[in-house]
């Protein structure tokens, strides 16, 4: 027995050792790098892993030797919600990274208590006017109060996926992905019911999928059935306004109908990848984890829409159909840490980040948006959009692009919105009775909002 | 009498590691929570003194009320279902068997498991569509549920998990219990033609009581606690915050909507009802225990 056990621990120690040395060769030339050798060194903290990690790896390196005054040293935390409370913490421990990732709600928090750089200044000094190529909606969503304090980074937007197989089995046109709300609810009919009743055909094959209390989904179709999340002050939502109890109708009555199923995490995404479900709705960074994984022909399309005036003719150009999607992502913040060559440094990255070329190269290789309409329009992602049509989903989408609103308790009312919505599907109760009780429910809330 | 007072310097030179480590890593933290429970801070700006308000607010927060609720369920549900099936297989792997030490290290393996590795490997197992759980009731043409996103079932699928993962715990303990129980009394029981059942009502019960005690209070204690397995097998708090419980609430409001003060108010409260279960614990349960 004692022999036996000897044994094994010593496999387990040659295989962990075995496994140890991969990992080092791997990272060897990371490790080089580590040396900043009398350059200013800059810390900049983020939460892009898998392949996003590597693109991000891949140009810190190349800005750290296209250049001698800056070394960034980057570190992964692992997750957004690691990588926030490791930031609280190292401001309260007075060791704050250079630049990290946030959201909006932080960013206000940090512009009140002064933690970080005003952008405006240190753009002031550049003489190339960078604030008239960034793209609007990322202008806005990052301007506080007329100054802008954080820069647009990693931003993306919810885009529909649907299997191009299933399309042409069911006798859709794989190029006509559903345009209109109305569209997707036949699609998605005529999916479920083909794979029902055809002999031979899987009978779990199902249309529409998507995450349980998913609170960026609701927001994206009020917003498709022309309304609004909160009012302008932010003291009001607007959750009990018909757009609002439309879009929580919508998501049931595809439920009820058995055409559409909600999964917990990222179920939906892994019931795509398998074939048995022909539409989901993700964020389009959801593509570099996926494609590697689907076995079939897919395509990338724009969220649909509504019509909001029926009656009128469905025009070729589609310009009838009101659209809307809402960001998601995060954004960039220098910290203010005394230094002014480090804060320069951390600029200098920024600016090299987001610029036309590399600002491309990023949106092409990781789905996210690129900051600037010259990026937009440069031949990098325009050669890939030719390559890869599926690619051009979300750029298109920027036209009605919108953010959510940067309240500071916008977190615990999307926790609470995300109860109401879990109720709504679970329970089936009526999307009116749902929707006053949110509304009234985050009223209460917002109405003490100071900001 | 200086040799005494040498020794006691001795004493006190070996607690001393211990002692500085409790004191700053435990000792320290609670008073500063408890003053910082005073106060509202998001950990950016300066914290601001508002008196009780914040275990007011607790008052008020119907949300508190069901995460004391859900843990109470916990706790009345996990603690004697740990006690009695620990004691059971700690009953049987106390015989004479073959291949008895591979049985206890089985059921020791999961108490020095990770419990995220655990949870994740129990998230499959639950998991509506291809999980072993729905698989093995479909054999036995029983519906298949969905577990951990039903609101019903999902505080009953982490307790079930809990109890299994801490059982190996709890059995070594008792098996120690049962070690020390002198043999003779159950020869001599035998001898006068008790049974089974009341060797074990009147010999090891009585005389394992102080074990089970301890374990009782452990277990009590550990049960108000309970947070990882609801934070990776239940994230937001289950379905219809059916799962949702007092540390992980505190959890959240701490570190994903940054009301630290309101927190530690929060784990002030559950500080003092486990300190209150404790104490009655002490008082009047250990009055019942049989100390040989």
């Amino acid at each position: 027995m004692r022999n036996f056990l000897i044994a094994v621990f010593l496999c387990w120690l040659i295989i962990v050792l075995a496994i140890r040395h991969d990992d080092q060769a791997s990272a060897g030339i990371a490790k080089d790098d580590v040396n900043a050798g009398g350059k200013t060194e800059v810390v900049f903290w983020h939460a892009m892993g898998g392949p996003l990690g590597i693109v991000m790896t891949d140009l810190v390196e190349r800005y750290n030797k296209s250049q001698n005054n800056y070394f960034i040293k980057s570190v992964n935390m692992g997750s957004y919600d690691t990588l926030a409370k490791k930031v609280l913490a190292s401001l309260v421990a007075n060791e704050a990274p250079d630049i990290s990732q946030n959201y909006e709600t932080l960013t206000k928090k940090f512009i009140k208590h002064n933690k970080i750089v005003c952008l405006d200044d240190l753009i002031a000094s550049e003489t190339e006017d960078i604030k008239s190529d960034i793209i609007p909606v990322l202008l806005d969503n990052n301007t506080f109060d007329g100054k802008l304090y954080s820069f647009p980074f990693n931003k993306s937007v919810p885009v529909l996926y649907y299997n191009k197989d299933i399309f042409r089995k069911v006798g859709l046109d794989p190029e006509q992905p559903p345009r209109t709300l109305d569209d997707m609810v036949k699609y998605c009919r005529l999916i479920t019911d083909y794979h029902k009743n055809t002999p031979g055909a899987d009978r779990s094959v199902y249309g529409y999928g998507c995450s349980k209390a998913n609170v960026w989904s609701f927001l994206n179709r009020i917003l498709q059935y022309g309304g609004k999340i909160v009012s302008d002050d932010g003291h009001k939502s607007h959750f009990a306004d018909q757009p609002s109890i439309n879009a929580l109708a919508y998501l049931q009555n595809m439920l009820q109908e058995g055409i559409a199923r909600e999964g917990q995490g990222f179920d939906h995404q892994n019931d795509f990848i398998a074939g048995k479900c022909a539409i989901i709705e993700s964020s389009i960074v959801s593509k570099v984890f996926m494609e590697g994984s689907i076995e079939f022909d897919f395509g990338v399309a724009p969220l649909p829409g509504y019509i909001l005036n029926p009656g009128a003719e469905l025009t070729t150009d589609g310009s009838e159909i009101n659209r809307g999607v809402i960001l998601s992502g995060s954004n960039i913040n220098i910290f203010n840490n005394g230094d002014p060559k480090k804060i320069a440094g951390a600029w200098d990255f920024v600016k090299w980040f987001t610029s036309t070329e590399i600002g491309a190269e990023w949106s092409v290789r990781t789905t996210y948006l690129p900051v600037r309409k010259s990026s937009l329009q440069s031949s990098i992602i325009q050669d890939a959009i030719a390559k890869d049509p599926n690619i051009g989903a979300p750029y298109v989408q920027l036209e009605y692009c919108h953010f959510e609103p940067r309240l500071s308790v916008w977190f615990e009312v999307r926790d609470l919105m995300a109860d109401h919505l879990e109720n709504a599907t679970l329970r089936m109760i009526p999307a009116k009775d749902i929707c006053d009780q949110m509304a009234k429910d985050v009223d209460a809330i917002l109405k003490h909002v100071t900001n | 009498m200086a040799n005494k007072r040498k020794q006691d310097w001795a004493a006190y030179l070996y607690l001393m590691p211990v002692v500085v480590i409790l004191v700053i890593f435990h000792v320290l933290p609670i008073f500063y929570s408890l003053a910082v429970s005073f106060y509202e801070w998001d950990l950016i700006g300066a914290p601001e003194f508002v008196g009780v308000h914040n275990y007011q607010r607790l008052f008020d927060d119907p949300m508190f009320y069901k995460s004391l609720m859900n843990t109470l369920y916990y706790a009345a549900l996990s603690v004697p279902l740990s006690i009695i099936s620990s004691l059971a297989i700690a009953l049987l792997l106390n015989n004479p068997i073959s291949a008895i030490g591979l049985y206890r290290t089985v059921y020791f393996i999961p108490v020095i498991t990770s419990i995220n590795a655990v949870a994740i490997v129990w998230n499959f197992i639950y998991h509506p569509d291809f999980g072993l759980l729905n698989k093995i009731l479909d054999i036995f043409s029983i519906n298949a549920q969905t577990w951990l996103q039903d609101p019903f079932w999902a505080m009953p699928c982490i307790i079930f998990m809990s109890v299994w993962k801490g059982l190996g715990y709890n059995v070594i303990i008792f098996l120690a219990g049962l070690q020390n129980i002198p043999k003779h009394l159950y020869e001599a029981a035998r001898i006068d033609g008790a049974s089974r059942w009341q060797q074990f009502r009147h010999i090891t019960w009585p005389l394992l009581s102080p074990t089970t005690f301890f374990i009782f209070t452990i277990s009590v204690i550990g049960s108000f606690q309970v947070f990882s397995q609801v934070y990776m097998m239940t994230p937001r708090g289950g379905p219809l915050k059916s799962t949702m419980v007092v540390v992980y609430y505190l959890y959240r409001k701490a570190f994903e909507q940054f009301e630290f003060g309101y927190a530690l108010s929060m784990a002030f409260v559950l500080f003092m009802i486990i300190f209150a279960c404790t104490l009655f614990n002490k008082l009047y349960l250990e009055k019942k225990v049989h100390y040989s």
